[in-house]
């Protein structure tokens, strides 16, 4: 009974809308003319559509490499801050701010880090002697530059994750083996890692498919350019919804990306046997 | 408050992004206002409208508080004229807007009175979603129809029918510092007559200085600022009846090569922000561009945040003249209105004599009414402001200006261009060649799509 507020929002706002989404995949449907049934035609047109290719590279190209980057950093500055030293909790903060800002705000601002002549970026690399690229114009640099940026905000967040994850582990563990001799590196790898390897598990997934659905960041950065280079499903489902019309089309990406989302979860959920260790957490 | 009618603005720049949360609560507290006002009943009326009270629901884009405000004093002269007429005023900001319109549209539940661009016009009207105004503008000849410029009369007609009447137009002009002329001692471009492609590059090479960051001109990086190059060197983008996409043709292409090559031998300074529709004008803003190319909307913005003599200019003339576009905004009638007499009352009001005299003392941009006209030309700078009228009716030699050319997928074109067309302009690669080879089948099959649309709307 009293789940039924939210059992009624779920299925209004959300089942509701998911399911329709995966109907309209098979539909032509123009949004100020109706809806027809084409079957797997929207599928065929993707296949061919070069907007589509790029913008299934594009989204692969950062999320292969914001994803390492951001599980590493946050890892790296929650070993840092794991420590009872006066004023961490300060350095604990200051990491996890970005994550907490809206990324629009952030993508307007880091667009004037990125500003070829004044910029703070090519002001930094003009210090150590590189002439910096002109970022978010370059076909070659303007993924790196939304990449960095997005790493920047989300490791933060993986941080706290990892923190939680550390706080965790017994410190018997580390006592004993410092009494057989463990050095600083052995006792990080052969205690630390494995013991965190369900915070590192969960850490991924969540990663993977927060950079699957990136979009904030193109669309105030880059708007997907210069041409398609920064061009992302989500971006492009936006685009083919909104400025052409083509819900049918739109869902139908919506489509591929839900499916690719849940292929690299299940795959993630699958290789855990080989490198999470579930000993006492199961119990 | 600045002014958003032309191709100025398709994604929200650094200053609106400020402005949004203002212009929302003001939105919203106008709206209480506006519903709060209630209405007392039939009076004066007249118009073809009925005695009956209605009240109207009226959406437009709005960047600031201030902008939604003029709009407001706008509905209240609606209510002066017709006391059976309330109109309620919804606004958002001008990129959201567009969003919003559509979805209303789907869900049935647009606005009575809907603002309209000319880009986009014919995206909503081919769809079905705007009523077509002839009739109601030859039933009240009050509405002094020949009075707008016929060039925006055309740009907001769609299939030969009037589906707006418009408040503002322009055509782009040539802005120039005159400090950076004044500095380099070389004299002005002329106002009374286009200078030629030849003499423009050499001029924009003098007054460059890439050392200083100085640069002898900058434009906004949208399809629409390429368009008069194309025009002017005797191309277009597409054929006379729409079927066919024309970019591939010689003129159009050495049109964009020369726009190109000003880019690639540093004349222009470097496109830095493929996210911001104005990144051009905000450098001239910055006083380190000598020209730029702009519409009449932005003479208020430069008067308010140039810090430099500024002056206007017909753009430079290619080998076929000095060929732009007019575009413009307008209001237009929701074909799924109940009150289509009244709202037609209501936007002729509003796109008015008065309306737009006091629109364009407000500083709301150029006026679509020719009788407005001597308003705009009371302030200075610029001290050429007279030559707007002269470029948008033709008068000026080798000058000429046609309606936007847009269609029912415009909106669609557009992004595809700037995906695969933009890029060799501004940036050189690819080629111009090889993205016009690239952009020609999906121009085609748009233009395919567009008839399509067409011909079931």
């Amino acid at each position: 009974m009293f789940l039924l507020p939210s059992v009624v929002g779920f299925f209004i706002f959300t089942a509701f809308p998911v399911v329709a989404a995966i109907g309209l995949a098979f539909y032509d449907y123009d949004l100020l003319f109706g809806r027809e049934f084409n079957g797997l035609q929207n599928f065929q047109d993707l296949v061919k559509d070069d907007v589509f290719r790029a913008a299934f590279v594009n989204t692969l190209y950062f999320t292969l490499a914001s994803v390492p980057l951001s599980v590493v950093l946050g890892l790296g500055a929650a070993l840092l801050v794991n420590h009872a030293l006066r004023g961490v909790v300060i350095f604990r903060t200051i990491y996890l701010l970005p994550y907490v800002t809206v990324t629009v705000a952030v993508a307007l601002v880091w667009r004037w880090i990125y500003l070829p002549e004044v910029g703070l970026m090519n002001t930094i690399l003009g210090w150590v002697g590189i002439d910096g690229p002109n970022w978010l114009t370059s076909k070659t640099w303007a993924m790196p530059a939304l990449i960095i940026m997005s790493v920047w905000k989300s490791f933060g967040y993986n941080m706290v994750i990892f923190l939680a994850g550390l706080q965790a582990i017994p410190q018997h563990l580390y006592d004993a083996a410092k009494v057989d001799g463990a050095t600083a590196w052995k006792r990080f790898i052969h205690i630390t890692l494995p013991m965190l390897s369900p915070t590192t598990l969960f850490v991924m997934v969540i990663s993977f498919i927060g950079s699957f659905q990136v979009f904030d960041q193109a669309l105030v950065m880059t708007n997907g350019g210069p041409g398609t280079s920064t061009t992302t499903l989500v971006l492009y489902i936006y685009q083919a919804g909104f400025q052409s019309y083509k819900m049918g089309y739109a869902s139908a990406i919506a489509l591929v990306l839900f499916v690719v989302v849940a292929a690299v979860t299940a795959l993630q959920f699958m290789l855990q046997r080989r490198w999470v260790y579930e000993g006492e957490a199961r119990r | 408050m600045k002014e958003r009618s032309g191709a100025a603005a398709h994604a929200f720049d650094r200053r609106e992004f400020l402005r949004v949360t203002g212009a929302g609560v003001a939105g919203l507290g106008l709206l209480g206002f506006a519903g709060c006002g209630g209405d007392d009943g039939g009076g004066g009326g007249g118009g073809g409208g009925g005695n009956e009270p209605v009240t109207l629901r009226w959406s437009m884009w709005s960047g600031s508080p201030e902008e939604t405000q003029v709009w407001q004093d706008l509905a209240d002269d609606v209510k002066a004229k017709y006391p059976n007429i309330t109109v309620k005023l919804e606004t958002t900001t001008f990129q959201t807007y567009w969003d919003k319109l559509q979805t209303q549209v789907a869900s049935n539940t647009q606005a009575d009175i809907i603002g309209m661009q000319a880009q986009r016009m014919p995206g909503f009207a081919a769809r079905g979603a705007l009523a077509p105004l002839q009739e109601q503008i030859d039933r009240n000849p009050s509405v002094n129809y020949q009075d707008f410029f016929p060039v925006i009369q055309d740009a907001l007609s769609f299939e030969g029918q009037p589906h707006a009447l418009a408040y503002d137009l322009g055509p782009p002009l040539l802005y120039y510092n005159r400090d950076l002329f004044k500095a380099a001692r070389i004299p002005v471009p002329s106002s009374t007559e286009p200078m030629s492609w030849e003499e423009f590059r050499e001029l924009a090479q003098r007054l460059t200085d890439a050392g200083s960051r100085q640069y002898g001109y900058a434009q906004d990086w949208g399809f629409d600022w390429i368009i008069p190059w194309i025009w002017s060197n005797g191309g277009d983008y597409m054929n006379e009846d729409a079927s066919a996409s024309t970019l591939d043709a010689p003129e159009a292409m050495e049109g964009m090569q020369f726009l190109s090559d000003l880019y690639r031998d540093e004349i222009a300074a470097p496109v830095t922000d493929f996210a911001d529709p104005t990144a051009g004008l905000n450098r001239f803003l910055s006083g380190r561009v000598a020209m730029h190319p702009n519409g009449p909307w932005q003479i208020v913005n430069l008067r308010a945040n140039a810090k430099f003599n500024f002056d206007v200019a017909p753009i430079p003339a290619g080998s076929a003249g000095s060929i732009a576009w007019a575009a413009g905004s307008g209001f237009g009638v929701s074909s799924a209105t109940d009150n289509a007499d009244a709202a037609f009352n209501a936007i002729s009001v509003i796109t008015g004599e008065e309306a737009l005299k006091s629109l364009t003392a407000a500083g709301r941009g150029y006026p679509a009414r020719q009788s407005a006209v001597p308003i705009f030309e009371e302030e200075r700078p610029p001290a050429h402001a007279a030559i707007v009228e002269e470029v948008l009716n033709s008068e000026i030699a080798r000058t000429e200006t046609r309606p936007f050319r847009s269609t029912a997928t415009w909106q669609e074109t557009d992004v595809m261009l700037t995906q695969d067309l933009i890029p060799s302009v501004f940036l050189g690669d690819p080629s111009i060649e090889e993205a016009v080879r690239n952009v020609k089948p999906k121009f085609d099959a748009l233009l395919t799509r567009a008839k399509d649309i067409e011909s079931r709307g």
